[in-house]
């Protein structure tokens, strides 16, 4: 009977889900007056934020790009090399565009390096990409600082790195701020031989000058491609094709009054054929980032990081928020002292804009629940008001509940501080603080924090600040951080210097006043890495998804190698080195 | 019908030819009860012409020079096979089987002429490059042919011979009263000579080796103080082609109709012209339309070319099928003789191998000249393997899909089927398409309607070219050298738009893992992501948004939206804001691509990026001659350390019949000889790479 086969057809339902879709209700009214101007202060604020990007991106301008491609056949630039290396369709998840932004008496865009993550040869990687254009690649240190951070981001998550090497090693007038302390040049190495050790590999390629400290970069990696002085093999040709030595010819020449000149002290022919230095020679920039590629291809199944490393039992169908990300603009109040519901932000992040959310009655001051963000299930922990005791006790109560679940936990930032005065202080709020706050710091699962408003005080920690470590933490244009609120630490500070109200002191606090307020901007802290870098609201998202999908990868190649690095990382590795092996002796 | 009395005993033919004629002759043969020997090179193993036949041999290497024109070995399957009377070959001409239509002669390389030689006629087409041996060598051939005891199914080796000479062949037409170009066909070769010719001739004027023919070694002079470089250098060629250095010129005349009577002689003297054929539309003077009846003839001008057609023939004893070929210049409506060739072709209804199997039997011609029919009107239109847009350079290469039309009532004459290989040591061509309607513009729209259904996917081919022609008012008025046809037309912006987003769609295909790493494909957060690709000279610019494309063509500033999606590996649906497009997209040979899109296919050549493309000629390329085709290397004329100046050619190759210089692309110091004389080099093959510019 045909009319029943059609009508089982017509009845016939997916396999339910545990449980039912149910997409967040929304209040947002897009044509409202508030949401159009809440449109336009985000919109003038993004808008803000690509300008200065795009200058960021022009690394030291389109003159100096063009006389230093001058100077050599087939150069690339960083950007145009970093490109040629991705997987052509790979998106590329770039981290503190705008580092050193208007810190350094002159520009430094993105402070001389570009680091990010991306496919290569399919599998995904950290690529640390020294600009020449910006300062001849010299290292700063904020320069430093960005390259450790995204070998910090490789080693947490298991990335093979590739390092697109063209720099004069340290700025040397910057000397004492990036040679000798803990994180300063010294680490760089340090942190290769602990990846490889690690079973993370290192590739570097090497564009350009690779010279003293800088020589190490190269010296300490699994495997080095040079690429050659593209004149033909004359002294003093093209200076600018790769090359790798401790001293440059001046040195060596002030040091032992040898004359040599720089290709035959350190070109490629001669350390692919005599020393050893680097194992495959390149005759072009081009040339030597698909042996690049080829050597990631050729990392093997016991590397990290595998095309198929993550197992699907069968492609997941991930739902697209009901709530468009591209709403968000219109979301966060331009005014930002004015509250709103993050539920509305929620809404626009997690699949299907669902959120199962957890003690929705207890503690309404914070927001706990789970939801999936491109198909990773995550505990979502998101403020709605200052941190009371209660507040606290429930967020530590999910983080908990979610490390032992072994579930990621994503942070969503808006928080002026914990509570304060005398009826918080006799409920116990430092005591449930700490505990929320050791909870956050001892969670044994990847976290992400994304800054949607204010950072502030003891609230920055409870909510998985920098120094929490969290897997990435990402600002919004409009965020702000700082130890408490401009206006009330210029009040505090009237307050305890114990000056009298008089029109110099009025004016000397209005001054730290309007400091205060410009080093709390997303600007001032992207620009000091602080953050991963400044996001559009409406990548939110996808970002997430991005580096959830990291953490699951390193998770089960954790698993499957036995390995230690990673998340769990932190607390394993001993006083005196860690777990892994020697890694790989250059010979 | 006519009676096929093959001598006595045997009835086997040994065809020593292959393709499209080799399948033709077996057809025929077959419906005659004729077996049928067919030989072939290693690289024809798994043609079709091998598998039609009664029994088939191996004759050598894929090199034409040792295998299909390797005399003895032919001699030697010939008597091996027991073809005891005649073993030999063939016949060239198409036929109609029940449709009439024009079928062409000729269609291979150097195997044609054995064929040709064997069988019947006459060599020397303007069409086919390899016939420029011809002349030399068939007469040879037919009279050990003939010494040997077997039959050649072709002319008489006198008739050969004494038309082998372009000069002598004028003279004996002029004795005939043949009219001819005017020209000059004298023994005397000196410079000072041949100058004052050329100012009788007239300008402009064409120098043509004696001996050669199909293009090679010709020269158009326009301007008398060129004339003496210009004879020096066709003279050299001349030598090193056909080992002859004696040259004939004539006028050149700019615009010509090219018609040919198909004419048929028996062994008793009888001759009768089977009608004319127009064959004006031609390139790299090879024809690649004919039709016949030859439209806007008078009927007694018709005549009057059949009578000399036959007068011409018979001058020179001819027996078999032979094609008398006529330039007509299309303002005064004169004609002259320029050249026997032996076609294929007929609206008559005659099926011409057979006849030629007949007459080589010894039989009387069946029929006289009032008997012969001419009914309907006929198009054949010959594909060949090759870029139409890259001044027609043949092409090569895996079909990797053909479809033949399925509506359009047609012929198609091939020895291709899908999954062969067009070699580059042979003849470009893939196949004939032949139709036949009842007047001539039915018979155009069915050549266009066949055209358009006709789908080659592997080497580039001229159907596109074709169809344009085919489709140009001007044709349908008649034949004409349609020169603005020739140009190529710039490539639509849509179709460049839609390659680009066919090959970022697949590169999307192609992450694997699933998860928000493929989902996310290309994007660049806080940066636009773009792609750019590079199709031969242009550039298409696809910019990633948040919903959809931007496409941009050669920079132009001139932005066009779309979405685009793949329905499945070679389906892409994309919507403009102004149209949907839905096109079938196939990749081959690396790095082409083959759009077939509202009836009409486009062939694109993608330039990969330096990292994607091959790392030697990534590092080569501004410095390195590569090979344009798959062709064989057959000089080098530098070795590494010489100075060579821009232009200089350092290498020589051949493909398809035709001779490639290789020319340097700038002043500079050789650095590498990658190859040597005799190589078989692959498209894009690093021949000679120049070191690099010292001054950068």
């Amino acid at each position: 009977f045909p009319h029943v086969a059609l009508r089982r057809t017509l009845i016939a339902q997916p396999p339910h889900p545990l449980i039912p879709p149910r997409p967040l209700p929304t209040t947002l009214r897009p044509n409202s007056d508030e949401a159009r101007s809440n449109r336009e202060a985000m919109r003038a604020a993004v808008g803000e934020l690509d300008a200065l990007r795009a200058k960021a991106r022009e690394g030291g301008g389109a003159k100096v790009l063009e006389r230093w491609k001058s100077r050599g056949k087939g150069k690339l630039s960083a950007r145009e090399r970093v490109n040629a290396l991705l997987d052509p369709s790979s998106p590329f998840l770039e981290l503190s565009s705008l580092a050193a932004h208007e810190v350094y008496p002159d520009p430094l865009p993105g402070a001389g390096l570009i680091t990010g993550i991306g496919t290569v040869a399919g599998r995904k990687c950290m690529i640390v990409a020294n600009d020449p254009t910006v300062k001849g690649g010299a290292y700063h240190p904020l320069t430093v600082k960005k390259h450790l951070r995204a070998q910090e981001i490789a080693l947490e998550n298991r990335l093979p790195c590739v390092y697109l090497v063209e720099s004069g090693g340290a700025a040397l007038p910057y000397q004492s701020e990036v040679f000798p302390d803990h994180d300063h040049f010294g680490r760089i190495f340090y942190n290769m031989a602990r990846m490889s050790g690690l079973g993370i590999p290192q590739i570097s390629v090497v564009h350009g000058i690779s010279v003293a400290g800088g020589a190490y970069m190269p010296a300490m990696s699994d495997v080095v491609i040079i690429v050659k002085a593209s004149g033909s093999f004359r002294i003093g040709l093209d200076p600018n094709q790769g090359r790798i030595f401790l001293a440059g010819p001046p040195l060596v020449k002030a040091a032992t009054g040898e004359i040599v000149d720089e290709e035959t002290l350190g070109g490629g022919e001669m350390h692919t054929s005599v020393s050893g230095v680097a194992d495959n020679l390149a005759t072009s920039d081009a040339h030597a980032i698909r042996l690049a590629r080829e050597a990631v291809q050729d990392l093997g199944d016991a590397s990290p990081s595998r095309p198929d490393s993550v197992q699907r039992e069968k492609p997941k169908e991930i739902k697209a928020p009901v709530h468009p990300s591209s709403e968000l603009e219109s979301v966060v109040p331009a005014d930002p002292r004015q509250s709103y519901d993050i539920r509305e932000v929620i809404a626009r992040v997690t699949d299907g804009s669902e959120f199962r959310e957890f003690k929705q009655e207890y503690g309404k001051t914070v927001i706990t629940g789970f939801a999936e963000i491109h198909g990773h299930t995550v505990g979502i922990v998101a403020n709605a008001g200052v941190l009371l005791s209660p507040s606290a006790l429930k967020a530590t109560h999910f983080i908990q509940l979610c490390s032992q679940r072994g579930i990621p936990l994503v942070f969503l930032v808006n928080i002026s501080g914990y509570m304060v005065g005398e009826k918080a202080e006799r409920g116990g709020i430092a005591k449930d603080g700490a505990k929320m706050v050791r909870a956050v710091a001892r969670a044994k699962v990847p976290k992400f924090t994304v800054i949607v408003g204010g950072s502030y005080g003891a609230g920055n920690y409870g909510m998985c600040g920098r120094a929490y470590s969290p897997r990435f933490l990402w600002m919004w244009p409009n965020a702000k951080i700082c130890v408490m609120g401009p206006d009330q630490l210029s009040s505090v500070m009237q307050t305890v210097s114990g000056k009298r109200d008089d029109a110099d002191a009025e004016s000397r606090f209005k001054d730290l006043r309007t400091r205060i307020e410009g080093e709390s901007t997303a600007l001032y802290s992207t620009a000091r890495l602080w953050d991963d870098g400044i996001i559009n609201p409406e990548d939110t998202r996808d970002v997430l998804g991005l580096g959830l999908e990291l953490a699951a990868e390193e998770r089960a190649s954790r698993q499957a190698t036995g390995s230690v690095a990673g998340s769990g990382s932190r607390g394993e590795i001993g006083a005196d080195g860690d777990a892994g092996g020697w890694g790989v002796f250059r010979m | 019908m006519v009676q096929v009395l093959l001598s006595s005993e045997g009835s086997k033919i040994l065809i020593a030819n292959r393709g499209e004629i080799a399948c033709r002759i077996i057809r025929t043969a077959r419906r005659l009860g004729v077996s049928t020997v067919a030989v072939y090179s290693e690289a024809d193993k798994d043609c079709i012409h091998v598998k039609m036949a009664d029994e088939a041999y191996c004759i050598g290497p894929a090199a034409s020079s040792e295998s299909y024109l390797n005399v003895d070995k032919i001699m030697s399957v010939a008597k091996s096979s027991g073809a005891e009377v005649g073993g030999v070959p063939s016949s060239v001409l198409g036929t109609l089987d029940t449709a009439r239509s024009a079928a062409p002669g000729t269609s291979i390389s150097l195997l044609d002429i054995i064929k040709r030689q064997s069988y019947f006629f006459w060599p020397i087409a303007n069409n086919d490059m390899s016939k420029l041996r011809l002349p030399l060598r068939i007469p040879s051939f037919a009279q050990r042919i003939a010494d040997e005891g077997l039959v050649f199914i072709g002319p008489p080796a006198e008739a050969i011979r004494s038309m082998g000479s372009k000069r002598e062949s004028k003279e004996i037409m002029l004795k005939a009263g043949v009219p001819c170009v005017p020209g000059y066909h004298g023994a005397a070769q000196d410079l000072d000579t041949l100058t004052s010719a050329a100012s009788s001739v007239g300008l402009p004027l064409l120098i043509k080796p004696t001996h050669g023919g199909g293009g090679k070694g010709m020269r158009i002079v326009r301007d008398l103080s060129e004339f003496q470089e210009e004879v020096l250098s066709a003279k050299r060629e001349a030598i090193k082609s056909f080992g002859n250095d004696e040259v004939l010129l004539e006028r050149w005349l700019e615009r010509p109709r090219h018609v040919e009577v198909q004419v048929f002689a028996d062994g008793f003297g009888e001759c009768v012209a089977l009608w004319e054929r127009d064959c004006s539309v031609q390139r790299r003077h090879q024809k690649i339309i004919e039709e016949a009846p030859a439209p806007g003839l008078s009927m007694e001008l018709k005549k009057d070319l059949a009578e000399k057609a036959v007068a011409a023939a018979k001058a020179v004893n001819y027996v078999g099928a032979g094609t008398v070929e006529f330039i007509m210049d299309a303002t005064t409506g004169e004609y002259f003789f320029m050249e026997i060739h032996p076609v294929t072709e007929m609206v008559t209804g005659v099926d011409l191998v057979e006849w030629q199997l007949s007459i080589a039997a010894g039989n009387h011609l069946p029929m006289i000249q009032a008997e012969v029919p001419c009914i309907g009107h006929a198009f054949e239109a010959r594909i060949y393997a090759e870029r139409p847009e890259a001044n027609f350079l043949p092409d090569a290469g895996k079909l990797l899909h053909t479809r033949a039309p399925t509506s359009a009532p047609h012929r198609l004459e091939t020895g291709f089927q899908e999954g062969d290989d067009v070699s580059s040591y042979y003849d470009p061509m893939i196949a004939k398409l032949i139709v036949h309607g009842k007047d001539r513009a039915e018979a155009l729209a069915l050549l266009r309607s066949a055209l358009a259904e006709y789908q080659v996917v592997g080497p580039s081919t001229n159907i596109e070219f074709l169809k344009a022609v085919a489709a140009h008012p001007d044709f349908a008025a008649g034949p004409q050298h349609h020169d603005e046809l020739f140009k190529a037309e710039p490539m639509p912006p849509r179709i460049l738009g839609q390659a680009a987003l066919f090959l970022m769609l697949h590169e999307q295909d192609a992450v694997t893992g699933g998860g928000p790493w493929s989902a996310l494909a290309h994007r660049r957060f806080g940066d636009v992501a773009q792609r750019t690709y590079k199709f031969d000279d242009r550039e298409v610019t696809v910019r990633i948004l948040p919903s959809g494309y931007e496409v941009e063509v050669d920079g132009s500033g001139t932005v066009d939206r779309a979405s685009a999606s793949l329905q499945d590996r070679t389906e892409l649906v994309t919507q403009w804001s102004d149209t949907r497009l839905a096109s079938t997209i196939i990749p081959s040979g690396g790095h082409k691509l083959h759009i077939f899109d509202s009836g009409r296919q486009y062939v694109l050549h993608h330039t990969p990026s330096e990292v994607e493309a091959d790392s030697a000629a990534t590092t080569q390329t501004a410095n390195a001659m590569t090979s344009p085709m798959p062709a064989t290397v057959i000089e080098v004329r530098v070795k590494p350390g010489d100075k060579v100046e821009a232009n200089q050619v350092v290498c020589v190759l051949e493909s398809m019949k035709m001779e490639i210089n290789i020319r340097a692309g700038r002043d500079g110091v050789v650095g590498a000889v990658n190859v040597e004389k005799g190589q078989v080099v692959e498209e894009g093959a690093v021949l000679v790479a120049l070191e690099s510019d010292e001054s950068a």
